[in-house]
């Protein structure tokens, strides 16, 4: 179920009604957010609902054992009620098929009610590890699975291959499931934070569940803490126009992002992606700089809906996006991008790797092991992995050379510093856009002809393209900048104000793509 | 008093900044099409009405004769003597739609077979939004009327879904049915918009109200045809699904009953000693670029017999980056060169065949 699907808007003009209904009742509006994010997610394809119900057993079930407590004895069996239901869902369509994953969801429940015993009776100390333990492995192991599996032994069978070896692999025909990778981290975030200390976890399932599968951002996050929108699902939300008006407005704008501007752009960047060969230099800079701002609008565009979204139901979710592309460094870069992964990534491996704390080498490398497996969270492919290690190269780049610490001690005069702003910004910008070509190129046979190919600028009619379907984003993000708030047209005149909202409006109804395409962060 | 004041100035507003907007930002071509309901069922053009239609690249002047036919002559229903005549079916592309009257198909052909010492009327009843249903039933119920020595039915790509959509066929055991005795989508509302001289004014100069009406009919469009695609592929045999594997089984049905009509429409212009053929219009997909869907969708023999013919080699033969063939900021109508190139191949063709000989 796509945020711009008729089918969406049917779904939501019917949860809402209810949810208002339910105002004054905590426990039934977490359970009919439970339910709903559960339709929504099984729109999809229902099998995959065992998946996330497999993760919210495992974390709600080991962070209790994390600070020593234990389900109770109802709750065991409504936990085990739980899975049968998934087990049912996924049997639903094909039961010839599938009947025999309830032998292995079987030997889980089993297998994790001994284990779980077992594990009760350890010490403090060993407890807590071998907990934590069993959460990544679960967690991991069915991202490592459904994501990771066949692309590991593709190359392993290419590997063996290069030395001479033939190595008949078996290769699964595997599905991924949609935004595995983005519910996968932030049940983990809790458990470990957990672990760390630094929340307690909740006992109650149903407003633990209903957290971690919260429709808006289930499927492509932003990747929420536990420290932050678990408490929203145990105070009563109160729903205020004010809250409405101004989450409707993010919903209409990251709906203009996603289907005006980044679903304009993507025919020009594809066609020219897929044949590179025969474009011109002009051209395929073009792609790349349609690339750049069709990937930054589709994917802030869905964080704009999903806090819009959250918002007219009374909730408070974090911003992804701070408008990425005038980072003077990547750094900074990182500060605004996909803010909800990196900071996940600074606090749960990078920290945990010693960070910054030792040597510069070591600093080095953690930078370049962080951003490595940051690349391959997108996907299970090595253009991805490039693209993490070329993210991990300029960090290193840029701090061999001091220029953020510059930055912060510069004594030049303020015009000076502005100049000198621009021109960071302009370096940047191009180094981004590098970066997408390594991302979005299929092979490394068509990043060869990107490079070889741009000698020249020169103008082509598809920058005229890209310039229409971006000035109206400049312009909003001038305003951004200027008024130092991401949601400007609360401090503009209101004529100025309902003349860019008709603007939108308007631009949504006669400018949106033809041909509707799938949210990029789907697939990660 | 003053907040029904307000309203009214904040929605003149509204609508002032969508035209400003359209005008700037995604000009919309000013095609209105005035189509009434004929007595059996379909549209026809309206009698007697003359507009403008205007987009970025030309304005012409539509003038239809008091038998909805897209001319300044009428026409008796018997033939002239030691004339021919040639009656077209078709929808914009025929009737000329984005060109003067005298750059149309219809009018260059007589032209080119009255030069050529041929004497000959062409009457066109092509009216827009036609499909080969529509076509089919034009030609029964009015056509025949015109006594002619060849039909000509034009084909585009657009004609299957249209067929399917407007479910005045359907194909029931193997064998070709009428379904719904009518089919007028939205005619009546046009009927009473256009008593208003209002309204006229904005389907003829408001680019606002052609956007969104554009906007709108293309996702009702979308999602009626997704909706009949649905009920025809039930009635689809497997025998059929199997003899062109290529094809989505929805669209297989669509040719299938097309080809059907088409034969339909041979077999009663031969009973009344007409001769048939079928003129595509190919698909144009760049200045320099079209594509014929006829070797696609149609088997060589049935290509012989419906006698289909195509001017797509002549089209990429001429064709060249400083040359439009097509209009490309209205609907993608023929251009007085496309339609010169396309009565050019249709000369040869009829002389090759020997339609007119007798």
């Amino acid at each position: 179920m796509l945020f711009n699907s008729y089918i969406f808007a049917i779904f939501f003009a019917l949860f809402l009604p209810l949810y208002v209904l339910l105002r004054h009742r905590l426990q039934a509006q977490n359970l009919l957010i439970l339910i709903a994010s559960y339709i929504f997610y099984g729109w999809w394809d229902e099998r995959f609902l065992i998946l996330i119900m497999i993760s919210t057993v495992t974390d709600f079930v080991t962070a209790l054992g994390l600070v020593n407590q234990k389900p109770s004895l109802r709750q065991g069996l409504g936990l085990t009620a739980f899975l049968l239901l998934g087990a049912t869902l996924l049997s639903l369509r094909t039961w010839d098929q599938t009947a025999w994953t309830l032998i292995p969801l079987f030997i889980f429940v089993a297998g994790g009610w001994f284990l779980h015993r077992y594990l009760m009776t350890l010490e403090d100390h060993t407890r807590r590890k071998a907990f934590i333990f069993v959460t990544i492995i679960t967690n991991l192991g069915l991202l490592g699975f459904f994501k990771y599996f066949n692309f590991f032994i593709d190359s392993f069978q290419q590997s063996a291959a290069l030395l001479g070896w033939q190595v008949d692999a078996v290769t699964l025909n595997i599905v991924l499931p949609v935004g595995i990778s983005f519910y996968t981290f932030q049940t983990m975030s809790y458990t470990i934070d957990v672990y760390r200390g630094q929340f307690q976890p909740t006992r109650n399932f149903i407003e633990f569940s209903a957290f971690l599968v919260f429709f808006p951002q289930l499927v492509a996050g932003p990747i929420e803490r536990a420290s932050h929108l678990l408490p929203q699902f145990q105070r009563l939300r109160v729903l205020q126009w004010d809250a409405i008006r101004t989450g409707t407005w993010l919903c209409i704008w990251g709906l203009y992002k996603k289907i005006v501007i980044a679903d304009n752009l993507a025919p020009l960047a594809n066609r020219i992606f897929t044949d590179p060969s025969a474009a011109s230099s002009g051209e395929l800079i073009a792609a790349i700089l349609a690339f750049t701002f069709q990937i930054y609008c589709d994917f802030s565009g869905y964080s704009d809906m999903a806090r819009g979204l959250s918002r007219m139901l009374g909730f408070d979710i974090m911003v992804n996006f701070n408008l990425p592309y005038i980072a003077r460094t990547p750094t900074e870069f990182w500060r605004r991008w996909h803010i909800s992964l990196s900071t996940w990534l600074r606090d749960y491996l990078y920290i945990s790797l010693g960070g910054n704390r030792y040597s510069a080498l070591l600093t080095y490398r953690n930078l370049m092991i962080t951003m490595l497996l940051g690349g391959l969270w997108h996907g299970a492919a090595w253009n991805y992995v490039l693209w993490g290690a070329y993210q991990g190269f300029i960090l290193v780049l840029y701090r061999l050379f001091h220029i953020d610490t510059w930055i912060a001690q510069r004594q030049s005069s303020l015009v000076v510093q502005r100049l000198q702003d621009l021109a960071l910004i302009a370096i940047m910008f191009i180094l981004i856009c590098l970066g997408w070509l390594l991302f979005r190129a299929p092979s490394l046979q068509v990043i060869g002809t990107f490079i070889a190919g741009m000698n020249s600028l020169e103008y082509v009619p598809q920058l005229t393209t890209v310039a229409f379907y971006i000035w109206p984003l400049l312009t909003y993000q001038a305003l951004q900048l200027w008024r130092g708030n991401l949601e400007p047209l609360t401090q503009v005149p209101w004529f100025l104000r309902f003349n860019v909202q008709l603007f939108v409006v308007y631009s949504l109804l006669l400018l949106a793509s033809k041909g509707g395409q799938q949210f990029i962060y789907f697939n990660f | 008093m003053k907040k029904i004041l307000y309203l009214i100035l904040a929605l003149c507003y509204c609508l002032l900044f969508g035209e400003f907007f359209v005008r700037l930002f995604s000009p919309a071509p000013l095609l209105p099409r005035y189509v009434t309901a004929a007595p059996y069922g379909i549209r026809i053009n309206v009698p007697h009405a003359h507009y403008w239609q205007t987009t970025p690249e030309v304005q012409v002047q539509l003038r239809i004769n008091s038998q909805g036919i897209r001319s300044d002559l009428e026409y008796t229903y018997d033939k002239p003597k030691d004339q021919c005549r040639i009656l077209l079916l078709g929808d914009s592309f025929f009737m000329g739609y984005e060109v003067d009257l005298t750059d149309s198909f219809a009018y260059l052909l007589e032209q080119k077979l009255n030069a050529e010492g041929v004497p000959c009327q062409v009457i066109n009843l092509a009216v827009s939004g036609y499909g080969t249903a529509e076509m089919l039933i034009a030609l029964e119920q009015e056509g025949l009327k015109y006594q002619p020595d060849l039909v000509i039915f034009q084909w585009h790509i657009t004609d299957p879904d249209d067929n399917v959509r407007s479910a005045l066929f359907r194909i029931k055991d193997g064998e070709l049915v009428r379904l719904h005795s009518t089919y007028l989508p939205a005619v009546k509302l046009s009927d009473w918009l256009s008593q208003f001289t209002l309204y006229r004014w904005l389907i003829e100069n408001c680019q606002l109200y052609a956007a969104l009406r554009e906007t709108a009919a293309a996702r009702i469009k979308s999602f009626l045809a997704s909706l009949r695609k649905r009920q025809g592929e039930a009635a689809i045999s497997k025998t059929t699904a199997a003899e062109s594997p290529n094809l989505p089984q929805a669209t297989e049905y669509a040719l299938r009953l097309s080809t059907r009509l088409l034969q339909e429409a041979k077999r009663i212009s031969n009973a009344h000693q007409a001769q048939f053929c079928v003129l595509e219009i190919p698909d144009r997909l760049g200045r320099t670029k079209f594509r014929s869907h006829i070797t696609e969708f149609f088997t060589p023999q049935l290509r012989q017999e419906l006698q289909i013919l195509t001017p797509l080699p002549m089209f990429e033969a001429t064709s060249s980056p400083a040359l439009k063939l097509y209009y490309e900021k209205g609907h993608f109508h023929l251009t007085p060169e496309g339609n010169r190139l396309l009565t050019e191949y249709f000369g040869s063709e009829l002389k090759k065949a020997g339609w007119l000989n007798h």
